[in-house]
């Protein structure tokens, strides 16, 4: 087997490269370019100092772009833009690459959509990079009641009711940017939790009202029931290149730097290998246990086909 | 307050805006610090507007009594450096210790200061500063301390630590460890077994010990509401099936939950809780 750089940087040998200390399974088998015989993965993890790199390897390793993102298609982004504190906000580069290639693939549109001020985009630079790559930003008003959709929640066991912004049922892919990062009331937030990011500010701060006994654990519940209504994601591409683990979500606090990106499309199996790069585990926090009790997805990574990746 | 913008606040919308608010020679920290030059315009933010700055997090100002914050950025080339500076509606002590670096070093900047590696706070009156280097580039600690220096003659004068803090164990405290806080969401992060179990004191301090353990004093209006929630947390102990063990003197419990040991001692109006993990 040869351990010459195909065109992104990744050796075969590191492409197959264990994952095993996190107790993964393995998928072995084809670089980029050939037809695998690997059943289909759940995870990719690309590792390296460079994020456009690191983002192209994970979604190559599904299948490329047009797995996804098919001519003539709207596409929907949630990045996480929380501010200027380091490991706080989805890499501005991971967005931008996320984007071109969609573009790359013939996206009719991209958008990106936020409840937020654009001030938290302008903070976070991703306006800087964003801006020219094509993708439109969509900022929905919280106040416009016209632009919100009331979900009921059947399978919720703390949220009944949750308004989710109507723009993000209305595209053909829709693609969720979260970080992983440290968060004060949930010890962790990721791909389940970046979802805030599209139900309605207000509905959100109720998920929370007093940390007080039952009230404790009501958010994480609340955002694991979230989960079961919003749209699914058809990709995840998570940022865990410069993650705050430590007085998140907003910082500063302190520092790790995994230099990681995860694809994938199970939110709890994302959020599970995310909380890993925290020194927790998924049973560790209750919103990812929550969710894998409501069904959403599998928490125990043994069980999650991972492919990690060395990119150079 | 920093910024000097007492005269104005109150007239404008929020996020006020310094400009055509002040005149330049009134900013205290002034708009160049060395080679650092203030960028764009001050933003404030008052009371529950610091969700429009912070999506996720703010709670935890609120809890401390979060009055409003400036924000201001500073920039040299292409780095750049945020400077935040809350006020609370007290002594910013208990919000400083909340949010400083656990693994940083002390700085003699107003009351008292904590540097991190790519950040700084410190506290004096009822003013929390926070500066954080939104960039690396190779002078960022000095950077960071230089603008601090800068900042720091703005605050207002004043405050004191809580007296709680002195029912803090000495012996094996960890320095700089040490936090205050009066609300649920504080002790969440501190030590969340003990937010499990304990409810409705009225403030309460923590720290590390050299053991590895943590050392959590919690202070109730009286002595039978202590008594009262340290006999609630050996019932919830007892529902959810942990192991709860009673010791001779009847003065102190011992919980296990959630894979830690609790050990709780009671005083008056205060209960003491050693936390450690079990496979301590």
């Amino acid at each position: 087997m040869s351990d010459k750089k195909n065109g992104h940087g990744i050796t075969r040998r590191d492409f197959v490269a264990a994952g095993a200390a996190a107790g993964t399974l393995l998928a072995t088998g084809a670089g980029f370019g050939e037809q695998s015989q690997a059943p289909p993965l759940d995870l990719a993890v690309a590792h390296g100092p460079d994020v456009a790199k690191n983002t192209a390897a994970v979604i190559e390793a599904h299948g490329g772009i047009g797995a996804f993102v098919r001519p003539g298609q709207v596409v929907n982004i949630l990045p996480n833009a929380q501010g200027s504190h380091p490991g706080t906000s989805t890499d501005p580069v991971l967005v931008r690459t996320v984007v071109d290639l969609c573009k790359k693939a013939g996206a009719k549109e991209v958008r990106w959509l936020t409840w937020q001020s654009e001030k938290y985009f302008e903070r976070s630079n991703i306006d800087k990079l964003v801006t020219g790559s094509g993708a439109n930003f969509i900022q929905v008003d919280s106040n416009d009641e016209s632009q919100w959709k009331n979900f009921d929640v059947p399978k919720g066991l703390a949220l009944e009711k949750i308004r989710v912004f109507k723009i993000l049922e209305e595209c053909d892919v829709f693609i969720n940017m979260p970080i992983f990062k440290d968060h004060i009331g949930s010890r962790f937030t990721g791909s389940l939790k970046n979802y805030m990011g599209a139900s309605h500010p207000t509905d959100n701060r109720l998920f929370h009202p007093s940390f007080e006994g039952e009230d404790l654990l009501r958010m994480e519940q609340c955002i694991a029931d979230l989960n079961t209504v919003v749209r699914k994601p058809d990709l995840i591409v998570a940022d865990a290149m410069t993650i705050l683990t430590s007085k998140g979500p907003f910082g500063p606090g302190d520092i790790a730097k995994p230099q990681k990106v995860i694809a994938g499309i199970d939110r709890v199996a994302l959020d599970s290998y995310g909380a890993t790069l925290l020194g927790l585990e998924g049973k560790d926090v209750t919103m990812i246990a929550d969710a894998h009790q409501l069904g959403l997805g599998e928490i125990d990574l043994g069980k999650v086909r991972i492919q990690e990746m060395e990119v150079g | 307050m920093a910024f000097h913008l007492r005269a104005c606040t109150a007239a404008f919308t929020i996020p006020l805006l310094v400009a055509g608010c002040t005149s330049p020679e009134s900013l205290c920290p002034p708009k160049d610090i060395g080679m650092w030059s203030a960028e764009g315009e001050t933003e404030i933010y008052i009371g529950d507007d610091l969700f429009i700055y912070i999506n996720g997090g703010a709670e935890i100002y609120h809890e401390y009594g979060f009055v409003q914050v400036a924000v201001q950025r500073y920039v040299r080339g292409g780095d750049s450096i945020s400077v935040e500076i809350y006020t609370m509606d007290g002594d910013a002590f208990g919000i400083y210790s909340f949010a400083r670096s656990s693994s940083g070093h002390a700085v003699k900047l107003g009351n008292g200061g904590t540097s991190a590696d790519y950040y700084l706070h410190f506290w004096s009156g009822p003013e929390l500063a926070v500066i954080t280097a939104e960039s690396e580039f190779d002078d960022l600690g000095a950077a960071v301390l230089e603008i601090g220096a800068a900042v720091a003659g703005c605050l207002q004068p004043g405050g004191v630590e809580p007296d709680l803090l002195d029912q803090l164990p000495n012996d094996g405290r960890v320095p700089g460890s040490e936090v205050y806080f009066t609300g649920r969401l504080a002790i969440l992060n501190v030590a969340r077994p003990a937010a499990v179990l304990f409810t409705g004191f009225e403030e309460g301090a923590a720290a590390g010990h050299e053991s590895g353990e943590h050392i959590v004093v919690l202070r109730w209006a009286d002595k039978a509401a202590a008594v009262e929630a340290l006999q609630e947390a050996r019932r919830l102990c007892e529902a959810s099936g942990e192991v709860v063990v009673e010791t001779e003197d009847g003065g102190v419990a011992e919980f296990g939950t959630g894979g830690h040991r609790i050990l709780a001692s009671g005083s008056e109006n205060l209960i003491t809780l050693r936390v450690q993990r079990e496979e301590q």
